[in-house]
């Protein structure tokens, strides 16, 4: 089959799946009219399907009903219909009068299956009042959603239409539909369009189909961008991928053309139907853009597959743009058009800000660009200056450097950070299960957990308070008045100790015996009770009076709904209500896989009449914050939403509020909220915690710090002298060579393109081969001289990945490894003097480490022939006998300068035997050196020193610190309230 | 039992401990894509050596419960401190491929075997509870599935990460950096497809 067969039957299966089954008949015979393998095709997929279990159903695509058209006259609300102007994927638009302010109005009407919905319905709804909030002078305005008169012309009930600013003047694909923008225009109109992202951006709203056709010229120069957020609104989903849906008008376009209109515009994240943000915004930015400049699409091909494969493989034509664009706006254009999203390092603020600055910018990069700028400009630019790409990257740098710090700048003064750094015998212990710190609620008082006491942290004091005594406390919760503390001890006692401290108070033992069972949150009433959850999977919330007694329960999963449990209750204001979370049956395995609670929901509980509802999908651990919101974890980012006390509902679309916080993997929140406003958290940095230290250590385990900065880095390799230190360091996203000069004490990166690493030092010390991604996916060989007087060269080419193990002694030969799926890894030779590869060895072992010895003719590596990894000896090239050296399993092989010594790594143990290479290899049994945290990876994660005295090893940055940090907020709600709008 | 052998514990392998998986994951995302291979083969090595260990346990029995191996080396390989939320689906990814490679090797040396074909048939949980769970010949469905790849490579992935990873439909999704709407989709018409040619299969065969 191929693909666009198979896209053929997929549709005409999801199509005939969506009708009732009396339906499908007629529905297929007209679909597959005429073509019966397709038809048999489907019809067995379609009885596969009944035989096998059923799959959640899915809504029925609205966009294949139409709407009925408004006649002129027709009135809806205050407006009166003039005429039609456009339709596109969200129904037809018309112009309208606005009898009460006399003025014109777009009305656009949606589609009849969007308003049969009412889910759908109140979703839209509630979106378009917030995109209504948006108020600014380039944003098309919203000013409201009306329902028509059903006896008023419409012949039909319930229509809904929404109520646009109309905007005169012509699109902007009508504009380019004539040719490029002379550049000055086109900066004019980019400008206003960023002004428009970053307003909209700063509330949270992503445009997701910004496009020529949805930005208007008015007559009098004025830029306004119409459409702001309905493609999500229209689609209620975070994917927003479904081009039919696409809000914007069209006037006599197909719906092809509407949507290869849109598709030329789709971030590559979107056209993989990925999550979008307002990343997304920005690469239709900067596709906007590079066609105003140059007339002709980013993107472009003859149908939806052509145009989207380019979206998601190729680089726009960057020739075509003009040369006298200046280089900001090159770079501006190029960071917008980043394929990988977490590249894309752009907010509309920047862009403003190298839009407002170009011409001081451009002077920047003149001067800090010297002579020797920019090759790779200058060839877009046809100018005959010779640049080098290092000092382009410098240029790029400055510039976006100077806008990031520009758009970094305080925004919202009063909101003030603080870290507290935990230590010693009051530092802060992470459980991983429930929630390890609580808030007064006046924000004086921190309380977190430590070994096996608490601890109380007055923010105006430096030293907490030690509550011991306790037994093992977790899940720690404070009493209204912030008298008492709230804890579990173990996994079956509810207690209580007084904030100033003294003996502790069991309340109750919580609802069984199982061993297994253990707490799950707990919340402290303002009428004296306590509701608190378990994992018992009888029951949901209980409660206990805070004075002692025999728990009651309040809920029980319903197993029929396909609730697995109810944990983390939080009180809402009053007592009458608890927020709690439901988690999903048969998704326990959720929290190994992403480490959030995605198929959780947060719900309400009524106490007095003990229903519930939910709230928010797709999140965990909600806190009601006075401000009128909710706050919740999801992953390990906090989302908030606006929440309406009276009537116990969301309102609005959920916003992250708050990044790179501890969540646990059974979906406590790491965070607390007091009622002043003031926040504390247990920050959570993924892969910055990860950080490691180089460090060189002694025989006898005595470690001497380098001062090489923390960071990610792996496979450190000392240079023939010992002088300097080459490195793989790591970044969340890439990777690049780094050499360290003990001597001279400087650190220089030496790789700029695509992702650089394992770094093989060449005999004479002068050069280093690493492998390198730079051409494409897949790493080949290139090499560079150390000191930096020539650019990278390439060593090798080909499909497999290849990495550079070692140079003959004489440094005429370099051997690598290339790993094919079918054989593993193979060695090959590369001569330096005609760069010709021949296939060396054949290896049976399909894993990474292996050293040649410093006379060049034996091969330690790593072998797992025996089922256990060991280290091994062979000659090389062979044929000969082989020896294992290690003897309780080994990797990591690495020579001693001297010949005399091999070491071995043996999990966290370094290990050596003695070995003679002449007249013939011979080894005696290895023994331990020392044993230590320091990380293994593959190829040998560690080197020896030239006199054999001492290793270079990588160790995981001061963990303990890092994990002991707690992050204080004040006037955190300041932040909220602008980031989430509650009216 | 040995002298200081506790009853019920396990020996720790010291092959796949001895690499920092973590590390591999991360190297791998920073674009070391031959820490992909060396992960995969230390995955692949943990799984075979608790595949084993599993049906040394339970020789009567001789089931195999792909999906709790794949669960089970995640939380036994990767350090969880230290774990970016993305290297989680990446994990799957290549665990799941790994437990298929591993089943198919088996079914295979065991057919050559001429001996029973117990290894070659797997008890696949698709993760709908309602129904019991699908009793697949692991070489048919590696067929078919290696047929679907040929034309919709994210689909078959899909089905890899539910079927030998036992991920959900929600955290296959994510790990493949697809909205839960698409997933659904996407593992109907999968579903539907496989099981199809999987009777066609069984045709073959009688």
């Amino acid at each position: 089959m191929t693909p666009e067969r198979w896209r053929q039957v997929t549709q005409a299966f999801h199509a005939a799946l969506a009708r009732e089954a009396s339906a499908r008949t007629s529905y297929l015979d007209q679909a597959c009219a005429g073509d019966r393998p397709l038809r048999e095709e489907i019809d067995a997929m379609l009885s596969a399907h009944a035989d096998g279990a059923p799959v959640p159903a899915i809504p029925v695509d609205a966009s294949l009903t139409h709407t009925p058209r408004l006649l002129s006259g027709t009135v809806i609300g205050p407006y009166r219909v003039t005429e039609l102007i456009g339709a596109g994927g969200m129904g037809e638009v018309y112009r309208a009068r606005d009898t009460k302010l006399g003025r014109d109005v777009a009305v656009k009407v949606l589609p009849a299956a969007f308003t049969s919905d009412a889910d759908r319905l109140a979703r839209f709804e509630r979106e378009a009042r917030v995109l209504a909030t948006l108020n600014h002078p380039h944003i098309g305005a919203i000013y409201g959603l009306e329902e028509a008169d059903a006896s008023a012309g419409s012949g039909q009930a319930g229509v809904r239409a929404l109520v646009l600013e109309l905007v005169e003047g012509e699109t902007l694909a009508e504009r380019l539909a004539v040719g490029p923008l002379p550049i000055q225009e086109a900066l004019t109109v980019a400008r206003q369009i960023a002004d428009a992202l970053e307003a909209a951006h700063e509330k949270g709203i992503v445009h997701r189909d910004l496009k020529p056709g949805n930005i208007k010229i008015t007559p009098d120069g004025a830029v306004k961008v119409l459409d702001f957020g309905l493609a999500k609104a229209a689609a209620g989903d975070a994917s927003g991928s479904d081009l039919s849906q696409s809000p914007s008008i069209s006037i006599g376009g197909t719906r092809e053309g509407v949507i290869l209109g849109t598709a030329a515009y789709m971030s590559p994240e979107q056209a993989r139907g990925q999550q979008i943000d307002k990343r997304t915004d920005m690469w239709a930015f900067g596709c906007v853009l590079y066609e105003m400049l140059t007339g002709k699409r980013a993107f472009d091909g003859e149908d939806l597959t052509e145009v989207l494969g380019a979206v998601v493989r190729l680089d726009p034509d960057w020739d075509a743009v003009p040369p006298d664009v200046a280089l900001p706006v090159r770079t501006l254009l190029r960071i917008c058009l980043t394929k990988d999203p977490r590249k894309r390092k752009i907010e509309a603020t920047t862009a403003l800000f190298v839009l407002d600055n170009t011409a001081s910018l451009a002077d920047i990069s003149v001067s800090h660009g010297a002579t020797d700028a920019r090759r790779e400009w200058a060839r877009s630019s046809r100018r005959n200056v010779v640049l080098s790409n290092a000092a382009a990257v410098v240029v790029t740098g400055a510039i976006v450097g100077a806008a990031v710090w520009w758009t970094m700048r305080p925004a919202s003064p009063g909101v003030f950070r603080t870290e507290v750094t935990t230590s010693g015998a009051t530092a802060l212990t992470i459980g991983g299960v429930d929630r390890d710190l609580a808030i007064t609620p006046d924000g004086s008082r921190i309380i977190y957990r430590g070994a096996n006491q608490l601890l109380v942290r007055a923010l105006e004091q430096l030293e907490p308070d030690v509550l011991s005594g306790l037994g093992a406390p977790r899940g720690v919760f404070v009493s209204p008045d912030g008298q008492w503390v709230g804890f579990f001890d173990g996994n079956s006692l509810l207690k209580k100790v007084a904030m100033a401290g003294g003996p502790p108070l069991t309340i109750t033992r919580t609802d069984g015996s199982s061993p297994a069972e253990a707490p799950r949150g707990a919340t402290w009433g303002p009428d004296g009770t306590i509701v608190y959850a378990t994992n018992a999977p009888a029951t949901g919330l209980l409660r206990v009076s805070a004075a002692g007694g025999d728990p009651t329960v309040l809920t029980k999963p319903n197993r029929e709904r396909g609730e697995s449990d109810h944990l983390w209750p939080e009180f809402l204001p009053g007592g009458q209500a608890a927020l709690f979370t439901i988690t999903a049956a048969g998704l326990d395995t959720i929290t190994a896989a992403t480490g959030g609670l995605d198929n959780a929901q947060i719900a309400v509980l009524e106490l007095e009449t003990g229903t519930y509802k939910v709230l928010v999908r797709g999140g965990s651990h909600a806190h009601y914050v006075p401000t009128g919101h909710l706050v919740y974890g999801a992953g390990d980012k906090l989302r908030a939403v606006a929440f309406d006390l009276d009537r116990l509902e969301a309102v609005g679309t959920p916003v992250t509020v708050l990044e790179h916080v501890a969540t646990t993997a059974q979906g406590a929140v790491d965070a607390a909220i007091a009622a002043n406003g003031t926040m504390a958290y247990i920050p959570w940095r993924g892969a910055q915690a990860q950080e490691t230290v180089v460090v060189w250590v002694d025989r006898q385990l005595r470690e001497e710090p380098t001062k090489i900065p923390p960071g990610l880095y792996l496979h450190p390799r000392l240079s023939p002298d010992g002088q300097k230190v080459a490195l793989s360091a790591f970044r969340a996203d890439g990777s690049d060579v780094w050499v360290y000069d003990f001597r001279r004490a400087t650190f220089t990166r030496l790789t700029f393109e695509g992702n650089n690493n394992r770094p093989v030092w060449t005999p004479d010390g002068a050069r280093i081969a690493f492998s390198s991604s730079r051409a494409g996916v897949t790493p080949n060989i290139y090499w560079l001289p150390v000191d930096g007087s020539a650019a990278a060269e390439r060593l090798t080419t080909g499909p497999f990945n290849q990495v550079p193990e070692g140079w003959a002694p004489d440094g005429k030969t370099l051997m690598f490894s290339e790993f094919r799926p079918d054989s593993g890894w193979d060695i090959w030779t590369l001569s330096a003097a005609d760069r010709k590869p021949q296939l060396f060895l054949r290896t049976p072992f399909n894993d990474g480490g292996r050293a040649f010895s410093p006379d060049g003719r034996w091969l330690a590596y790593y072998s797992d022939e025996s089922g256990r990894g060991e280290v091994q000896v062979r000659p090389f090239p062979g044929p000969g006998p082989k020896w294992q050296i290690s003897t309780e399993g080994g990797a990591e092989p690495v020579w001693a300068p001297s010949g005399r010594e091999l070491f071995y790594r043996s999990e966290n143990r370094l290990m050596v035997a003695d070995v003679q290479l002449v007249p013939a290899f011979s080894a005696r049994a290895p023994r331990l050196l020392f044993e230590g945290e320091y990380k293994t990876s593959l190829p040998a994660n560690f080197d020896v020193s030239p006199d054999g005295r001492r290793f270079i090893m990588i160790k995981p940055a001061a963990t303990a610190d890092a994990r002991s940090r707690l992050v204080v907020v004040q006037n955190w709600t300041e932040e909220l309230k602008r980031l989430v709008p509650t009216k | 039992m040995r002298p200081g052998e506790q009853d019920g514990a396990v020996p720790r392998p010291v092959t796949a401990s001895s690499h920092d998986v973590t590390a591999l994951l991360q190297a791998w995302t920073g674009g070391d894509t031959a820490a992909l291979d060396q992960l995969m083969a230390v995955v692949y090595r943990e799984l075979r050596d608790r595949a084993a260990r599993q049906l040394r346990r339970e020789r009567r029995g001789h089931s195999l419960q792909p999906t709790a191996l794949v669960h089970e080396a995640y939380i036994r390989l990767v350090d969880q401190r230290r774990m970016v939320w993305q290297n989680r689906g990446q994990f799957f990814g290549v665990a799941s491929q790994m437990m298929r490679r591993l089943l198919v090797d088996r079914a295979r040396a065991h057919r050559m075997a001429k001996r029973s074909g117990q290894w070659a048939r797997v008890t696949l949980d698709d993760g709908v509870r309602a129904t019991p769970p699908l009793d697949v010949d692991v070489l048919a469905l590696d067929t078919v599935l290696t047929r679907l790849a040929a034309f919709d490579p994210r689909r078959s992935q899909l089905v890899e990460l539910r079927f030998f990873g036992g991920l959900s439909l929600a955290e296959a999704g994510e790990a493949l950096g697809i909205s839960m709407a698409t997933a659904e989709r996407d593992w109907q018409a999968a579903r539907a497809w496989l099981l199809k040619e999987l009777r066609g299969e069984r045709r073959h065969d009688a």
